[in-house]
């Protein structure tokens, strides 16, 4: 995929702003990311969208469960582990027996 | 145990939702990540490697979940395919219908815009906040390529937020 530059003077491509933002970039490209910033308007509005947008994922998709589905698995994991404590604990009483 | 499960719950319903798209199968999806975590975590001797097993079985059970029910409306489309799922509509409840759920609301159908594969990974990496190596095992792609549709993914939806 070929590189689309920011800008018509920015000298690194847009994807560069992504990978930036998740300090994914070696120091020197890094180093030479933050001085463009530092004269480029256009490519700060671009770091503050990408990092509104990662933002905006993690504020808004990482909502707690619905009222209702959360009693549902709660029930449902009960359920699931009723089985192991009632095993456990006939196995204790069981014990219990012999060793009277 | 039982914070273990509810947390591994807890992603498939967001998987369902946002990655897959249906809410019909978030309740499979939610019952068979459920059984497989529960049978995994008993046995587990190391945590290392775990949170990207739980992801990887989570991610298996809503495509499973998906083709199960991949024959009841007739478009509904397979999450390996590119092309975009056809995704039922969410009706918000009336303790939701605040600006918060507005926003949430809005933020799904821009979600839901992404092709899959760009879809899966964005939720990985950007909601669930994995690093580009787990998403690359999760996934089973290379790094470069999460990287690449990670990109690709947070350009579509800053558009379709736009």
């Amino acid at each position: 995929m070929r590189r689309r530059a920011s800008g018509p003077h920015c000298p690194v491509g847009l994807e560069h702003w992504s990978r930036f933002t998740d300090q994914d970039l070696p120091p020197d490209e890094c180093a030479r990311c933050e001085a463009h910033l530092e004269t480029c308007a256009e490519c700060r509005a671009r770091v503050r969208a990408v990092k509104d947008t990662i933002g905006l994922c993690r504020r808004v998709a990482r909502q707690a469960l619905p009222p209702r589905v959360k009693a549902s698995a709660r029930k449902r994991i009960q359920a699931l582990l009723a089985p192991v404590t009632g095993t456990r604990s006939t196995r204790r009483t069981r014990r219990r027996e012999t060793d009277q | 145990m039982e914070e273990l499960l509810m947390n591994a719950q807890a992603l498939a319903y967001r998987f369902s939702l946002l990655v897959c798209g249906h809410r019909q199968d978030a309740e499979d999806a939610m019952q068979d990540a459920l059984i497989q975590t529960y049978k995994h975590a008993r046995r587990i001797r190391q945590p290392k490697g775990f949170r990207t097993w739980l992801y990887r079985t989570v991610k298996n059970a809503c495509l499973m979940s998906r083709r199960r029910h991949v024959h009841e409306p007739p478009s509904l489309g397979s999450l390996d395919e590119d092309g975009a799922a056809d995704v039922a509509a969410e009706v918000p409840n009336p303790e939701e219908q605040t600006a918060a759920a507005a926003e949430r609301e809005r933020f799904r159908d821009a979600f839901r815009t992404l092709p899959p594969p760009y879809r899966m990974v964005a939720f990985l990496r950007d909601v669930e906040g994995l690093s580009t190596r787990e998403v690359a095992q999760v996934v089973g792609i290379t790094e470069a390529n999460v990287k690449q549709r990670l990109h690709r993914a947070r350009q579509m939806l800053r558009e379709a937020l736009t």
